[in-house]
């Protein structure tokens, strides 16, 4: 009941909140709000679903406390993942927000509502079939993110977005139909199978091999990165971690069961198959983090990154060993969720320095002490200490996939983006270009130490916006205090900021601020801080992705939770 | 008594999903496409329940029915195969006689290792029992796949990479039919919604498409290398671009 009702008001949320959305004024602002109320509740709705203690059908074949007869089953993960999603997605969204107003939410809260949606269809299902398609369902919820920007290439990558939702899913699905016949053959001639000498042994290494490959494109791992790099460039801010993270997560869980339910047990070896998946993914990682280190654009930086830690997931496939489901599944939810982070620090920065060029980013870290901070967190969530979940899930996933030494090539391959994190944050402790120097500062009211004899106040303006300094020099300090936090607000894009005159623009806003009520004096206060909390919102999402990493909220219990099975029906392993 | 229909019915769907791939009309292809997938939910051995086969219908229906709407302001004639309606006619039955065998040989091995024990609601158990309409399912599946697979791995425009994607699924719930223990419906019913989401997902894109370049062509998949040299208009690495 409260699953249905979950998938109920996520469903409702996701397309009143696109319609509201997409109607503009009041109505829009009132679909934010209502977006962000059906994410909550969604959220307690999942922690609210018990995982039933007995999946035993009672007279009227009802099994109680799942949907559809036991078709769906709420599980610990399911509502780990849920809620976890709905935390990032409260960051996430009001980072949208400061960033671009309720236009940047437009795609964000519809298609995040919608992927929890499925999400939870995908991870509650008792049968792998099923996961796979409400999977291939969810996936395609990329496509109207791409679809929501302008750019004349936003089409052409939502049509590869409906490709890699639905052909992976239709492979998969494939293989997890063909996959309990061919292990019924192989129980039946055991040897055969495991000398790797029959037909059936090739099948099942194709099998393998299929699945691997059907993985790896969803990921975005090398080769299949292209479209990752376009999304980097088409997606709106906020949305990138969903896109290329999130979507994947329910897909990859899926394909991870398939061949650690039905295949593993019957072919714990598939001889070349397994080698050429390992290969695979130690030269993908080596090259996604190598590009990822020369890389000057940032998004694009944040896209390898983000590909060079799910790629490993790969490993969780070639294992052949059903503990790498319970690995895999919590190397997914830690990778969604700090690369998130990092997406949303990209972001911001991006849009605090008006450019996405690594170089011109150089001294980025004297105004952003904060966004400094959640770039260390990020990193420390990344690699992780000795006993945290994520540092447990890297070391097993390697040491599942392959024997020493590649285990330990593996291991060290996935260590090597750390220098991308090196290369950011000594950058940042560099000289200011001007484009660091233009940007406004996370503390308005604090005084930086200047040199001797540095007057503070002319401290504080060489902090300003060139723009905001000119106006300041001009006006006095009252008014340059007023137009730097006016000068804060949302707006769509630097470029159109400063296309308006402070004067003009400061106006607008002190009148919007007078006029309105309540909600919106509270929204103009957020707008003027918005410095702080959008370096205070990438702070929170870096320390939630530490919780994760470290293996709070019992991450590795849940994610290692069996597929559940429901006696009488007939539903297991399938 | 029914088996020789559903035989005919999984020709059918194979014969629409050529007219998917190869008629030049985007909007017969179009109709082929959600036609194979509305005809493969037939192709099952025991039938489904009506329920999930009234699903799985309307699923395709109104999916494909975004689709047409979405391509009302299309007149002209829009890319397919070289190989044209021969050589995808000739691919497909290739494929589908291949399909019918290699799912004879199938069913025989599974009848041969499972024996006596052989039972319902145990994977392949139709197949195993002799069931033509689960060959037919098998060899449907082979021949939509190898028919779609062209549009899917060399897309030439974004409406018919979608159409290769939705014949894809229906490919692979033929061979779910075929092979799994027990109709399911709320496996139907997930394909059902899946069906409808990607035929809006198609309109969305084909409406994207005409919007930004006036057809339905992907002009960077012309080039192979397109990802490195052939960057769009609105690439970070192309000076101006911010």
């Amino acid at each position: 009941m409260t699953l249905g009702a979950l998938l109920a008001i996520g469903a409702l949320g996701s397309a009143g909140t696109a319609w509201s959305l997409g109607r503009g004024g009041t109505l829009a602002r009132l679909g934010a709000l209502g977006g962000v109320v059906a994410i909550v509740v969604l959220a307690a709705l999942a922690a609210a679903s018990p995982t039933p203690t007995a999946l035993v059908p009672d007279a009227s074949g009802a099994v109680p406390g799942t949907l559809w007869g036991g078709a769906l089953v709420p599980g610990a993960y399911v509502r780990l993942v849920l809620g976890l999603w709905a935390a990032v997605s409260l960051l996430t969204a009001g980072v949208a927000w400061l960033l671009r107003g309720t236009a940047g939410l437009r795609p964000l809260l519809p298609a995040t509502l919608a992927a929890m949606v499925g999400t939870a269809v995908a991870l509650s299902a008792s049968t792998l079939t099923l996961a796979v398609v409400a999977s291939g369902a969810t996936g395609l919820v990329s496509v109207p993110v791409a679809l929501a920007t302008s750019r004349p290439s936003a089409a052409g990558v939502a049509a590869r977005e409906v490709r890699i939702a639905l052909a992976t899913a239709a492979v998969v699905l494939a293989v997890a139909t063909v996959a309990p016949v061919a292990g019924r053959l192989a129980l039946a001639n055991p040897d055969a199978v495991s000398a790797g000498e029959s037909a059936l042994a090739s099948a099942l290494g194709l099998g393998v091999l299929a699945i691997a490959l059907m993985v790896a494109a969803r990921v975005g791992m090398i080769p299949y990165h292209v479209r990752v790099s376009a999304l980097a460039d088409a997606v709106p801010p906020g949305a990138f971690g969903l896109a290329v993270a999130w979507l994947a997560l329910p897909l990859v869980s899926a394909a991870v069961g398939v061949v650690a339910t039905s295949v593993a047990p019957v072919a714990p070896q598939a001889g070349a198959a397994q080698t050429l998946v390992v290969a695979a993914v130690l030269l993908a990682t080596l090259a996604a983090a190598l590009v990822a280190f020369l890389q000057d654009d940032l998004r694009h930086a944040v896209g390898y990154l983000t590909i060079a830690d799910l790629g490993l997931v790969v490993l969780a496939v070639a294992a052949l060993d059903a503990p790498a489901w319970g690995m895999a599944r919590t190397w997914l939810l830690t990778v969604a969720v700090t690369k998130s982070a990092l997406a949303g620090w990209a972001a911001v920065t991006e849009d605090r320095f008006a450019t996405r060029s690594v170089p011109e980013l150089r001294g980025w870290l004297r105004p952003s002490p904060l966004l400094g901070l959640a770039l260390a967190l990020i990193a420390v969530a990344t690699f992780g200490l000795p006993g945290w979940a994520v540092a447990n899930a890297r070391g097993d996933l390697a040491a599942v996939a392959a024997g020493s030494p590649w285990s330990a090539l593996l291991l060290l391959a996935s260590l090597l983006t750390l220098p991308t994190y090196v290369r950011w944050l000594a950058l940042g402790a560099g000289a200011v270009t001007t484009h660091v120097d233009r940007s406004a500062p996370e503390f308005p009211g604090r005084v930086l130490a200047g040199g001797p004899g540095e007057d503070a106040r002319a401290r504080r303006l060489q902090m300003l916006p060139a723009r905001l300094r000119l106006a300041a020099l001009g006006r006095g300090r009252a008014s340059a205090l007023a137009v730097e936090q006016e000068g804060s607000e949302a707006v769509a894009s630097p470029s159109t900021a400063a296309r308006e005159t402070p004067t003009a623009r400061g106006q607008a806003g002190l009148a919007a601020t007078g006029r309105d009520g309540l909600a919106a004096r509270a929204a103009g206060v957020a707008r003027r801080n918005r410095t702080g909390l959008l370096s205070g919102a990438v702070v929170a999402l870096a320390l939630l992705a530490v919780l994760v990493a470290s293996g709070a909220f019992g991450l590795a219990a849940a994610a290692g939770e069996a597929v559940p099975a429901v006696v009488g029906i007939g539903l297991v392993g399938n | 008594m029914l088996s020789p229909a559903l035989v005919l019915v999984a020709l059918l769907a194979v014969a629409a999903s050529v007219a998917a791939v190869a008629a030049p009309s985007p909007k017969v292809a179009t109709v082929g496409a959600f036609g194979a997938v509305l005809l493969a939910a037939l192709v099952a051995d025991p039938l489904p329940s009506a329920a999930a086969v009234v699903a799985r219908m309307a699923g395709a229906v109104l999916g494909g029915w975004l689709v047409w709407v979405s391509l009302r302001p299309v007149t002209a004639s829009s890319s397919r195969p070289a190989l044209g309606w021969l050589g995808t006619s000739v691919a497909a039955g290739a494929s589908f006689a291949i399909g019918w065998l290699a799912a004879s040989a199938l069913g025989t091995a599974v009848a041969t290792v499972v024996g006596d024990g052989l039972v319902a609601n145990v994977p392949g158990a139709t197949l195993a029992g002799g069931s033509v309409v689960a060959r037919a399912g098998i060899a449907a599946a082979a021949a939509i796949a190898v028919v779609a697979a062209a549009p899917v791995v060399l897309p030439r425009d974004g409406h018919r990479l979608g159409l290769g994607a939705v014949l894809l699924i229906a490919a692979a719930g033929l061979l779910g039919d075929a092979l799994a223990p027990a109709p399911a419906e709320g496996l139907a019913l997930a394909l059902a919604v899946l069906t409808a989401l990607a035929g809006a997902a198609i309109a969305g894109v084909v409406l994207g498409m005409l919007r930004t370049g006036g057809d339905l062509v992907l002009r960077d998949a012309l080039a192979r290398d397109a990802a490195v040299r052939h960057r769009a208009a609105d690439d970070a690495h192309r000076g101006g671009a911010r």
